[in-house]
């Protein structure tokens, strides 16, 4: 695991999500969970509509970001959302959503080979941000597919990077 | 610690804190998860979300309680972290199929235990390790024909001697085993309660006038089959996943207090290996 602290300006995401446990209806590491298919909805209509999609600031990196919100502690529920950054918006379908993240100071892990899958959360909460003297902010985290990441069938060949917002 | 071992602890958590404000995200911390994970792991072990599980388990042992009818139903509900009497009557309405008074209700008025084989039992490491094989075994909704059985009925569980009774009687009508297929027929109307189990074997054109076999026709109906992997003293944990982790979370329950294991055509006495466990069930609407 590779890590590193990064400041990113305030970012423009547009995409897909949901609320709930992601797992209600399947577990594994499988399209078939809600977040599984959550990126089979996004990645249809990308393909299907991106031509009308403009100002897209990365076209080969994707993002998952998991929002807490304020039930999620209680009832393990959180937002999932599958998406991609754009520099500015523009008038999109209904079903498209907007995240507007601020600016914030990050670390990014990253996860390479078996790391993806293992509970890398609860090591960089308990190990990684300690060792490093750093507190995230409990609110969100992203991470960041781009071609490095050749899918859940090629593991050991991949890799993406983890976006936590630290505390100031 | 392996996910097994982490689950059954997160239960155990789980367990201590029916009567705890307790959060998915304590239950994650209390055995070294992320909530991301543990959710995931949790569901993949038990087929239930945690919160889900949590729920469904203050439901169970508030549904016990409402069932003493001592104590008053608000009380109960906030024993169980039931902010209010609504939340409770809903919770327990969809968990149970009724509102907890007339849980209490019919609970006062029969031998029969409302809802027995719906509240849902705490679930144990072994649990965990019967469905981390149970998985691949997909339970099936089915139509059966009637099935005409005779057999030997009997009380409580020595089901061994009645096997060996009806191959007696069997032997003693001059009819081979081999080639027959077998069932059993157990009803039980109470948690606890007094256990009636038929052993037998399909076919109605036996005389039963003069020997100790019985007869008993099982109409056609709806039924959930559910493949039963294991030895017989792992019934249990099946009949558990049937009633409690499938069907809690399916369109159908069960309507009857009974059930069938169907060995199908067995050469040797029904024992260990793999057969059938047949519920009554019927479409909720």
């Amino acid at each position: 695991m590779k890590a590193e602290i990064v400041e990113k300006p305030a970012m423009l995401l547009v995409g897909f999500n949901f609320f709930g446990d992601p797992f209600r209806s399947y577990s594994g590491w499988s399209e078939e969970n809600e977040i599984g298919r959550l990126w089979k909805r996004w990645m249809a209509y990308l393909e299907n509509v991106q031509p009308d999609l403009r100002h897209v600031s990365t076209p080969d990196a994707m993002v998952e970001l998991h929002v807490y919100h304020a039930e999620t502690l209680q009832t393990g529920e959180f937002e999932v959302f599958a998406g991609i950054e754009v520099t500015q918006l523009e008038a999109t379908s209904p079903e498209v959503v907007v995240k507007c993240l601020p600016a914030s100071r990050y670390a990014v892990f990253t996860l390479a080979g078996q790391e993806i899958t293992a509970d890398w959360p609860w090591i960089m909460d308990t190990e990684w941000l300690p060792a490093l003297g750093l507190h995230r902010r409990p609110t969100f985290t992203f991470q960041r597919y781009d071609a490095r990441f050749k899918g859940m069938d090629a593991l050991e060949a991949s890799e993406l990077d983890v976006y936590v917002p630290l505390e100031d | 610690m392996n996910d097994i071992t982490g689950m059954a602890r997160a239960l155990d958590f789980i367990e201590d804190h029916l009567r705890e404000p307790v959060g998915v995200a304590e239950m994650a911390a209390a055995v070294a998860y992320s909530l991301y994970h543990f959710c995931r792991t949790f569901k993949a072990a038990t087929q239930f979300t945690p919160y889900d599980y949590l729920m469904r388990r203050r439901i169970a042992e508030a549904a016990r309680e409402v069932l003493s009818g001592e104590r008053k139903l608000i009380d109960i509900a906030f024993d169980y972290r039931f902010n209010n009497p609504e939340t409770f009557s809903r919770a327990f309405k969809r968990v149970l199929g009724v509102q907890p008074t007339q849980w209490r209700k019919q609970g006062a008025a029969g031998d029969r235990q409302p809802g027995y084989r719906q509240i849902m039992p705490r679930l144990t490491a072994a649990h965990l390790e019967h469905l981390r094989h149970a998985t691949p075994w997909r339970p099936m909704i089915e139509e059966r024909p009637a099935l005409d059985l005779t057999g030997v009925m009997t009380l409580g569980d020595d089901i061994a001697a009645a096997w060996e009774h009806l191959h007696h009687e069997l032997a003693a009508c001059g009819l081979a085993d081999a080639g027959r297929a077998f069932y059993t027929w157990t009803w039980c109307a109470a948690e606890g309660g007094v256990t009636a189990t038929m052993v037998a074997l399909a076919d109605s054109g036996i005389n039963t006038e003069a020997g100790a076999l019985v007869a008993k026709t099982l109409p056609a109906r709806t039924y959930l089959r559910v493949p039963h992997r294991g030895t017989a003293r792992d019934l249990a944990l099946t009949l558990d996943y049937a009633y409690h982790i499938w069907l809690s979370q399916s369109d159908y329950r069960a309507v009857l207090p009974w059930y069938v294991e169907d060995f199908g055509a067995t050469s040797d006495r029904p024992g260990d290996g793999a057969w059938d466990v047949c519920l009554p069930v019927e479409r909720v609407e």
